[in-house]
């Protein structure tokens, strides 16, 4: 199995312990991941808002990239497999727009035809290796463990583009965590917003909405959250202290990347998954796991 | 002598098309305007109607033809002169709504566009898709904020308050509370909708039970023609969701089980595309005969092609696919006549006053009469917008020069007994089981084709109906959002409605437009051109006839 | 077909909290789940109250909340929910808004936020034609706000939205899909001073969730969001912490391909709101502390040049 891998920016920016995990857990599943250090931003619907072209344009050249490798596009963030997603499709359905988009590129000696496959890792882990063959590598099951699984919002929005699995009724990371030997923990805010995308511009909205998914969390009495998005992360755990101070809330969460929960099960070294990059500690939530 | 805690110059009651018209009329005229409604505006029916509202905008047409066709469909029992208000203001009633903003669909030049519609000698119905009431129901809701007319939202009216034939106000139920009180209004303007929940699987919304006219029959005013309803050509079989006319005005063929296009056996001209009354006729001959399939003919709109679906109507593709299992781009929808309009109601004059002073009704609730004995498809909504406005400039007129009217002291403890006795009677009979019946009654002795036989025994079910009414029972007896007694009421209401049009159904003894009867099978204009009007009395339902005000067109044999 | 309704029972008079109730049904195989609720009125308790109407997805009445997500129930058949593993069908009433009973919520909020956008065509008193004649509209021009005409103000995007949820300040989907019907409407002489309003109002507080992607009616306000905000950029409405935020994102990326989300933070507080960075700071010491803070030179892609080439032949004038 080989990938093209997509970090993204904030794996490789405020996140490093995503990307470093990520390659960890690579090794030790045999999958091969080409980085694609070439690849730009996938515009975050932010370039999207402002000019859609601009951001076809710069996501066709990375599927174009990929294209030439023979590789589909592994990524590791919501919005990335969001993004990436819908531009793909926007594309493949509407030749005009592939066309004009094929003669920016042309100036970068670039073509796209319309062939890249965009996934998350989850659905890589899922999908295409297998939750049977998963199970296999786990060496420290997570017994015990009651995780909820945070599917986000954008990872399954608009169902043509990232469509996995069910919108409305998502089983694909809770059975991923039964395949880890976990528990997976059912609660009302596994599909609903973090508040990434206006931290900066409404930051007492934005909290808002990741207190209440770390509160829904707790209530359903998760020992911890897992995201598949770095930007979810961001704003559950890296401001984890800020958005509880400001909303004043007591809740306190561990939440783990979907790389460092797999990752962990299969038995990479704590240090090598970089647990102690998180904010939240996650060492009492784990201490029936290590 | 009751205070009113509410009071208006002019009173609407009612938010669709016809009642937000009136309102902003009432309102613009500089008149202090409410609306009263059981439901939100944006919720009302006039947002179902689909295919279009025609006016002779195109200039190879003329308003006259527009008037002929109305009176033609109407098989002559339309008012001519109402008809030619209607037809003549058209055009620029549809301009008036695009300069506010509604957005028509266009041809290539920027023009309006127009699409052929039933019973037209010209593609007169302008449209947008196949969404046209929706967008002008948002496009006259828009008015109404921009006016700031004040909205009773889910405020259910009770009754009419009627003193020596002078309107005073009305009684009303505030759903979220439960308070029953008195409104005053120097006018009142009915607009109300239609009654099509008196029928089984009606295309209309579970709203329009027909609460306005029964409420204004109570009261003393006559209603007008309520035996004429018209059953639509194509709706959908499983729960009577209306398919557009439209589809026939794109080019839709209506097929029988041998795969004939059947309709030009019936109407050698026009096919497909002739008056209601006489595709609804053709289709149920059809099924009689044994050339239905399950119950229903074929609506084939596959040779449309999807891209022409798509564009033109979407939302019909989307339902048929939603509620028959069918995409109308893959295979032919079955569908079957179903009751659709009630071209009567309340007994008003061009200026939509009743004969109760001070009382206006505009809309599908009234008999203008626009539409006689059979109305064209794109013509409804029409008369919303058309008779709507000029309700509400009558009514203003008629607020600007009367006085509020003092309020009977029994109006409103009447009411508070009525619903009393809904709560503590020891009555057995359900709401929904004498509804299911009613409806069922209605729909097998007064359906398309009617005779003496069945319609006589067809009245003295109603009546048995009538008299289980005094048992039921419901068990909701709380005070907020009680829908269980506005059911109630509601069903009252259709309970006098469906005497009303099984009485009339009765004693018109011809054939004409939607009124099809197999012992009289022709039209008899000798007898029968005549409106029928029904006033109450204490007997119970009064029968009497007024003519008909003809003009231009003397009848003739009605051909398509 | 077999189902089970567990539906969320609250009347005022009697009730402290809300409590949930079983009622069984076996209807014909493609009963809505309308057609459900309307079963238990008629046959089982005629005091569940909700609102419907149209009972075919074009008034907007019947809105609630299904195993955690907001369906127009008359359009929803229970078949859709049974095939997806569950015959129970939890609902309760939509959320972000107060419940009267059972059912049935105070839409007030959301007709308010509806109201705000002044919902109604402000045209050029000059330019509106005589009463005889229409607007030349073309059908390319009518193509923006066609699916905004389909919006039935159902509230179902409005109860699933995250944002609506917290923020009862923000529009909502809905009402700006209202405002994108006017801002692009060529009749109309507001646009700008309603792209200004829609910046107070919240046009720049949307999440990218996407919920508001499955509309019933296929209205999809999340791309007439994104549509106003470029349309309000273009328009020169960009002194706003939104506007803003997207331009040196973008520029961002223009630089060296990649985000460098500390510069964007510390550019949008302002280099010199010297009480914005110090109130920033806690926040920055933590992620430092972390080794969150990345060395800008890891956001760059390889070939830099070609991005700014992209930039230069599609890139907003401002970003070149």
């Amino acid at each position: 199995m080989k990938y093209a891998y997509f970090t993204g920016c904030v794996a490789k920016g405020t996140c490093p312990e995503l990307h470093a995990s990520t390659v960890e857990l690579a090794k030790v599943l045999g999958i091969e991941l080409w980085e694609m250090t070439d690849a730009t931003c996938c515009g975050a619907g932010v370039i999207r808002d402002e000019n859609p072209e601009l951001q076809i344009a710069l996501n066709a050249r990375t599927f174009a990239m990929a294209e030439a490798a023979e590789m589909d596009i592994v990524n590791i963030c919501s919005t990335c497999q969001q993004n990436l997603g819908q531009d793909n499709r926007a594309m493949r359905e509407d030749p005009a727009l592939l066309e004009r988009t094929n003669d920016i590129l042309s100036q970068n000696g670039l073509h796209y035809s319309g062939k890249t496959q965009v996934k998350n890792l989850l659905w890589v882990l899922v999908g295409d290796y297998g939750l049977d063959r998963l199970a296999q590598k786990v060496v420290r099951p997570l017994t015990g463990l009651r995780v909820a699984s945070y599917y986000g919002c954008q990872l399954l929005r608009p169902v043509e583009d990232t469509g996995y699995d069910d919108p409305d009724n998502p089983t694909s990371f809770d059975n991923l965590v039964r395949a880890l030997g976990g528990t997976p923990v059912d609660y009302a805010g596994k599909t609903r917003c973090c508040g990434f995308h206006i931290l900066t511009v409404n930051e007492d909205t934005s909290t808002k909405m990741a207190v209440k998914r770390l509160e829904e969390a707790e209530e359903a009495e998760a020992d911890i959250m897992v995201t598949p998005c770095p930007l979810c992360h961001t704003s559950l755990d890296a401001y984890q202290p800020r958005a509880t101070k400001l909303q004043g809330s007591n809740v306190r969460m561990p939440v783990l990347h979907l790389s460092q929960l797999v990752g962990l099960a299969c038995g990479i070294d704590v240090g090598d998954l970089k647990l102690n990059q998180l904010m939240v500690s996650p060492q009492s939530a784990l201490s029936g796991v290590l | 002598m009751v205070d009113a805690a509410i009071q208006h110059d002019v009173l609407v009651v009612g938010a669709g098309l016809a009642g937000m018209r009136a309102a902003v009329a009432a309102r613009e005229a500089g008149v202090d305007t409410a609306i009263i409604s059981k439901v939100h505006p944006m919720r009302s029916h006039s947002g179902a109607a689909q295919g279009g509202i025609n006016a002779a905008v195109a200039k190879d047409d003329s308003w006259e033809n527009h008037w002929f066709d109305t009176v033609k469909g109407s098989d002559y029992l339309a008012d001519q002169d109402a008809a030619e208000i209607l037809t003549r203001l058209a055009p620029d009633n549809i301009r008036e709504l695009e300069h506010q903003g509604c957005l028509f669909s266009r041809w290539q030049d920027g023009r309006i566009a127009t699409r052929p519609f039933g019973g037209a000698g010209f593609p007169r119905t302008c449209f947008v898709a196949d969404i046209t009431g929706h967008v002008i129901l948002q496009t006259v809701y828009e008015q109404v904020l921009k006016n700031g007319v004040t909205v009773y939202e889910e405020f259910f009216v009770v009754s009419l308050i009627v003193e020596d034939n002078v309107c005073r106000g009305v009684i009303t139920l505030d759903m979220s509370t439960g308070k029953l009180s008195a409104v005053r209004a120097k006018a009142v303007v009915f607009a109300t909708g239609g009654s099509g929940r008196v029928f089984y699987k009606s295309t209309n919304s579970l709203i329009s039970t027909g609460d306005g006219v029964a409420i204004a029959y109570r009261a003393g005013a006559p209603v007008e023609d309520m035996e004429f309803i018209q059953f639509h050509p194509t709706t959908l079989a499983s729960n009577g969701v209306l398919i557009t006319e439209g589809a026939r005005g794109e080019g839709a063929y209506l097929l029988n089980s041998e795969g004939d296009r059947f309709m030009f056996k019936y109407a050698p001209t026009k096919g497909e595309l002739a008056s209601r009354d006489v595709v609804s006729r053709a289709e149920w001959t059809e099924i009689l005969e044994g050339r239905g399939v399950n119950g229903c003919v074929l609506l084939d709109l596959r040779h449309l092609c999807e891209a022409r679906i798509q564009e033109r109507l979407p939302q019909i593709r989307e339902l048929a696919i939603d509620f028959a299992g069918c995409d109308p781009v893959n295979a032919p929808v079955p569908i079957k006549p179903g009751a659709h309009y009630t071209m009567g109601g309340i007994r008003v004059d061009k200026t939509c006053a009743s004969t109760v002073q001070g009382f206006f009704a505009a809309g599908e609730c009234s008999a203008v009469s626009v539409h006689g004995a059979n109305r064209l498809g794109g013509n409804s909504i029409l008369e919303t917008v058309v008779f709507g406005k000029i309700a509400g400039v009558s009514a203003a007129q008629y607020a600007r020069e009367h006085d509020y009217a003092s309020f009977p002291s029994s109006a409103l403890p009447d009411q508070e007994s009525r619903r009393n006795a809904l709560f503590q009677t020891t009555g057995k009979e359900k709401v929904a089981v004498l509804r299911d019946a009613m409806q069922a009654v209605m729909n097998e002795h007064f359906h398309i084709f009617r005779n003496e036989a069945q319609m006589a025994a067809g009245v003295n079910k109603v009546r048995q109906l009538r008299e289980r009414f005094a048992n039921v029972a419901i068990n909701d007896h709380s005070m907020v959002f009680n829908t269980a007694l506005t059911e109630a009421f509601e069903l009252d209401a259709m309970l006098d409605l469906a005497e009303i049009i099984a009485l009339g159904a009765l004693a018109r003894k011809e054939s004409r437009g939607a009124h099809a009867r197999i012992d009289y099978k022709d039209r008899d204009d000798a007898n029968w051109l005549k409106h029928t009007v029904i006033t109450r009395s204490p007997e119970g339902p009064k029968l009497s006839y007024a003519p008909v005000t003809m003009g231009k067109f003397q009848p003739m044999e009605r051909v398509y | 077909m077999k189902s089970t309704f567990l539906i969320q029972r609250y009347v005022p008079e009697q009730d402290s909290a809300p409590h949930v109730e079983r009622y069984e049904l076996d209807l014909w195989d493609e009963a809505t789940i309308l057609d459900g609720l309307l079963a238990i009125k008629d046959s089982q308790d005629d005091s569940l109250a909700f609102r419907r109407a149209c009972r075919h997805a074009i008034c907007g009445s019947c809105s609630m909340v299904v195993n955690g997500y907001t369906k127009l129930v008359c359009k929803t058949a229970i078949a859709s929910e049974v095939k997806r593993g569950r015959s129970e069908l939890k609902i309760t009433p939509m959320r972000s808004m107060k419940v009267l009973k059972d059912l049935i919520v105070d839409m007030s909020p959301f007709w308010k936020h509806f109201r705000d956008v002044e919902p109604w065509l402000q045209p050029d008193p000059a330019k509106v034609p005589p009463p005889n004649e229409e607007y030349r509209v073309t059908p390319q021009q009518l193509a923006p706000s066609r699916k905004d005409l389909n919006c039935i103000l159902c509230a179902v995007c409005f109860s699933d939205c995250g944002v609506t949820e917290v923020d009862s300040h923000f529009a909502g989907p809905p009402a700006l899909a209202k405002a994108h019907r006017f801002v692009t409407d060529p009749r109309d002489s507001k646009r700008k001073e309603r792209l200004e309003k829609l910046v107070d109002l919240g046009l720049w507080d949307c999440a990218h969730a996407y919920n508001c992607m499955e509309c019933p009616k296929h209205v999809d306000p999340a791309h007439a969001i994104a549509d106003l905000r470029r349309i309000s950029i273009e328009a020169g409405i960009t002194n706003n912490i939104g506007a803003k935020h997207s331009q040196q994102f973008t520029k961002s990326v223009g630089r060296n391909g990649r985000l460098d989300e500390t510069r964007l933070v510390m550019e949008l507080t302002g280099i010199t709101n010297v009480t914005g960075q110090i109130r920033n700071a806690p926040q920055g010491v933590r992620m430092l502390l972390k080794g969150k803070l990345p060395l800008p030179m890891h956001q760059k892609v390889d070939n830099p040049k070609e991005v700014r080439r992209i930039f230069e032949t599609v890139g907003t004038k401002d970003e070149q």
